[in-house]
């Protein structure tokens, strides 16, 4: 091996190219460790919570806060479908403009599995709560009272004679502003442009 | 979270045993007159117009009556939740009446449900009803 002058200022310049020449390999290993906190945190967060990600544009209102629990349902409108998303993930969708409850046969099906469950669960535990049995509905503001009817008539079948509608609450951080907001958006009208309802009388389900 | 009932209906159809048990009685459950869904419980159509309310029968069996259902009319399409609570409490007064303990609500189809939402809230927020029945509840 020569160790001369020369050949050091070879390696010495070679090693300098290679510290100057960026390694690519380097972020990925950060990148990968971020994207496997942002699945876990995709999926726990989901879980924990199901209103993440909710669809529904839900009507700002100071009702009264009832006890979490229950069986929480999101129902919106997209592409003339009106679409419910459950608190386990499942989802069901039907024409907007139905008039019988055909197509909600899948939905008073899983909603029997649900009951069946509870049931279940009340005779081994020798107990059930109220709030357990409560159907909350997240309903969007822009879905008419024909929508929601088939829902409705779904839960009496099914045997759920509790249900509430979900609302959310301006936090009174600035209450100049949140009171002006909140009076912006109970006062609405039935003949709302939001509300489209010239349109709702000659074409049903139109969005 | 603004809340609402479906009435469960009891079966009474069983014949009375001697001595005049009903069937609640014998299961020791007490029949709570006042949370029945009958010919009193009051009804309450929104329409895009107007309010109207009166008992049950005034909308069914009675339904040609002109006399026995009011009409609250909307303020430049905005219901009058407030006028509707005082103008009830004012009929129950002059009916010499209560006011159920319970209430139809029937929305018409084309009402927005923020609209519904908003009266149902208010319905209860008058303290008047213990439980509101959507119509559709009502099979």
């Amino acid at each position: 091996m020569n160790y001369g002058p020369q050949n050091f200022k070879q390696r010495a310049s070679a090693l300098k190219e290679r510290l100057r020449a960026p390694e690519k390999w380097l972020l990925l290993p950060s990148l990968l460790s971020f994207a496997f906190v942002l699945i876990l945190t995709g999926h726990l967060l989901s879980g924990l919570n199901p209103r993440i990600g909710n669809q529904a544009d839900i009507l700002s209102l100071d009702a009264p806060s009832l006890p979490e629990g229950g069986l929480w349902l999101s129902v919106y409108p997209k592409s003339s479908m009106v679409h419910v998303s459950t608190f386990d993930g499942k989802m069901f969708s039907w024409p907007a403009d139905t008039n019988n409850l055909k197509p909600l046969l899948e939905f008073k099906a899983y909603l029997e599995g649900v009951v069946s469950e509870l049931a279940s669960q009340a005779v081994i535990a020798k107990f059930i709560s109220n709030n357990q049995t409560r159907v909350v509905l997240s309903v969007d503001q822009h879905l008419r009272y024909f929508h929601i009817r088939p829902i409705i008539q779904v839960l009496s079948i099914v045997g759920l004679d509790s249900y509430a509608f979900e609302t959310k609450v301006f936090k009174s951080v600035d209450v100049a502003s949140s009171q002006s907001q909140g009076e912006q958006s109970s006062d609405k009208t039935i003949d709302d442009p939001k509300n489209n309802v010239e349109d709702q009388s000659t074409d049903e389900g139109v969005f | 979270m603004v809340s609402a009932k479906i009435p469960v209906a009891i079966n009474t159809t069983a014949t009375k045993t001697a001595g005049g048990l009903s069937l609640e009685t014998n299961l020791n459950r007490k029949a709570d007159i006042v949370n029945y869904v009958g010919d009193d419980t009051l009804a309450i159509v929104l329409t895009r117009k107007a309010f109207y309310f009166g008992p049950t029968s005034s909308f069914t069996k009675d339904f040609s009556n002109v006399r026995n259902k009011y009409y609250v009319e909307h303020l430049d399409g905005a219901p009058q939740l407030d006028l509707l609570a005082t103008t009830m409490k004012l009929w129950a007064k002059a009916e010499r009446r209560a006011l159920s303990k319970q209430v139809i609500f029937i929305p018409t189809p084309e009402i927005p449900m923020p609209i519904v939402i908003q009266t149902m809230a208010k319905l209860k927020e008058a303290k008047f009803f213990d439980n509101i029945v959507l119509g559709s509840g009502l099979i």
